[in-house]
């Protein structure tokens, strides 16, 4: 099976100007984690995620710090809001998107897993041979795909 | 001014200017600079390669990475965590006592440890205790790196310039706590005095909720007990020697491997993770510094420059010694202090063996070079550390606060330790 049968075709995608308050409603409402960011043409620019809008709230001691495990209590911290985080009103999604990581809808299933292994990724989006969106897949969909070969193959040798 | 006199200050110029300029790392401008230097030596017939050699100061290396390793050992253990959170708990939060209480601890580690590790390993801490207790971190940060180098003045291995003037003058760690011990304290009053007037602001921002830092145990901040335990016993021992080591006969340097010897024999670390994170290139640079300077001395530069100063000074210690202090505080705030340490050594040691009394020169050279590195950001290593930890935080140090903070803390700490030279001549005056 290649990526083009597992992926979801239906992808909520937003521009670069977006803002990070806006990509986040666009999140909360799809309830989706990824959110590819294209042009106008649809071309894929990059890749916004919860993992990128929720290290904006994150405080600074975490990334300086090399061990947080007895830190038991955020304290006020676990209630700061968009207006705590004045560079959450105005970030825009081209300011903490990452790189564009995508597949052809001809990718190997393997290959695309390896891709989202290696960059961290919970969605991979699918582009066409000019760059354009045409869908995005997530590693449920990859291992169920993957994986639904793998039972059948297994039931054959039963 | 004979030809070879020219050479070899045009050699050392150009490899200090170059130092200064920062746009080639220092330990490779030192390197080439020496290798020049003695290269010129053997052309010229005034430096050999045995000379060369001779000039590098061993204890100086032996001391520096003898801590070195014993701090590598230390910091994997948690332990400045565990310290940092033990007396934010004891503040309960208040940022005037947090100030002083994370100051201190900081100047007292640096007494003992090398500076820039202790800021690096208390300032991520300090940022936690901050936003955790939701008050600027401002305040507490600049009081850390600024005390760091105001405590690391006090003692033999506080800081690479006391290191450097003890080797070279055979002062023990005792004659520097009985020397500048009396000064420090006073400049470490002065500059939180100060840091509580300048930051009164953010000082008077006091926490709404401290649960979260009361919840914080200091002991799950620890990572190895059992290594921390040895490590510490390791450096009393090396401290309880530094106190001993005029009396024992005993250098600073052997003291100092006496130390790490005990702590990799009984830690039995992974020595090559260790010995990694030792900063070799530190060391190469000033085994190359000295290579250079020793080539400076060779041709007499130092010497001449040395009889100029020794006319000038000979009646007239009290004003040369404020001079001196004040002159490397100057030089200290705005360029790296280790080459002008090591540069200026030799012409001290020139005007002692004219017979100039060089004593106070010496303690007015390490107060100089210790408290005027706080004068600008990158003044100290500590300074140029604690800013590249803030730049990647919603709160950087910028160099305006740097400015309203650091440099009025060194010049007062200057004007304290002037006051004390004046008022204490004679004792300055004397081993």
């Amino acid at each position: 099976m290649t990526v083009g049968g597992c992926m979801k075709r239906e992808v909520m995608a937003v521009l670069p100007g977006t803002t990070v308050c806006e990509a986040a409603r666009v999140l909360v409402e799809g309830h989706v984690g990824t959110l590819p960011v294209v042009d106008a043409n649809r071309v894929l620019l990059g890749i916004v995620g919860v993992t990128e809008i929720l290290t904006i709230f994150l405080p600074d001691f975490v990334a300086l710090l090399e061990d947080i495990d007895f830190v038991k209590d955020f304290g006020a911290l676990e209630d700061l809001g968009p207006k705590d985080v004045p560079e959450a009103g105005t970030l825009t999604v081209k300011d903490i998107m990452k790189e564009p990581i995508a597949v052809e809808e001809d990718a190997g299933l393997l290959r695309a897993f390896a891709l989202m292994k290696k960059h961290t990724l919970r969605d991979l989006p699918v582009v066409s041979k000019d760059g354009k969106l045409l869908g995005i897949v997530s590693q449920v969909d990859i291992a169920c795909g993957f994986l639904s070969t793998w039972a059948e193959n297994r039931s054959h040798v039963q | 001014m004979t030809l070879v006199h020219i050479v070899s200050t045009l050699v050392f110029i150009v490899t200090f200017a170059v130092i200064l300029s920062e746009r080639i790392h220092r330990t490779i401008v030192a390197v080439v600079g020496a290798t020049l230097m003695v290269i010129a030596g053997m052309l010229f017939g005034f430096y050999s390669q045995k000379q060369a050699l001779e000039a590098i100061d061993f204890n100086t290396l032996g001391l520096l990475m003898g801590m070195m390793i014993l701090v590598r050992m230390l910091e994997k253990t948690g332990f400045f965590q565990y310290l940092a959170i033990f007396v934010a708990r004891w503040s309960r939060g208040h940022p005037w006592y947090l100030m002083i209480l994370l100051g201190t601890v900081t100047a007292v580690l640096s007494m003992f440890l090398d500076n820039v590790t202790t800021v690096v390993l208390i300032v991520p801490v300090t940022l936690l205790i901050a936003q955790l207790l939701g008050i600027s971190p401002l305040p507490l940060l600049m009081a850390e790196t600024l005390l760091s180098n105001v405590g690391g003045t006090a003692t033999l291995v506080g800081d690479p310039p006391n290191v450097l003037i003890g080797s070279a003058a055979g002062f023990s760690f005792n004659d520097f706590l009985v020397h500048l011990g009396p000064v420090v304290p006073l400049a470490w009053l002065a500059t939180l005095l100060l840091l509580r007037v300048i930051f009164r602001q953010e000082l008077a921002q006091m926490p709404e909720d401290v649960t979260a830092v009361m919840r914080l145990n200091p002991a799950d901040a620890l990572h190895d007990q059992a290594t921390l335990r040895k490590v510490l016993i390791a450096l009393g021992i090396t401290i309880l020697l530094f106190f001993l080591h005029g009396l024992l006969h005993l250098t600073a340097a052997f003291v100092a491997m006496i130390g790490a010897a005990i702590a990799l024999a009984w830690v039995r670390p992974d020595v090559d993770q260790i010995l990694k994170d030792v900063e070799w290139g530190v060391l190469l640079f000033f085994a190359a510094l000295f290579v250079a300077v020793g080539g400076l001395e060779a041709a007499g530069v130092l010497s001449a420059l040395g009889q100029v100063l020794a006319s000038l000074a000979g009646g007239h210690l009290v004003v040369a010694s404020l001079l001196l202090l004040w002159g490397a505080a100057f030089l200290s705030a705005i360029v790296d202090n280790i080459p002008f340490t090591i540069a200026i050594i030799p012409v001290i040691q020139y005007l002692d063996s004219v017979g100039v009394p060089t004593t106070a020169l010496w303690w007015a050279l390490a107060l100089g070079a210790g408290f005027g590195g706080n004068g600008t950001p990158i003044g100290s290593t500590a300074g140029v550390l604690t800013m590249r930890l803030s730049e990647k935080t919603h709160t950087p140090i910028t160099f305006k606060i740097w400015q309203r903070s650091g440099l009025v803390v060194t010049v007062v700490t200057c004007l304290v330790a002037s006051v004390f030279f004046v008022l204490f001549f004679g004792w300055m005056s004397t081993r």
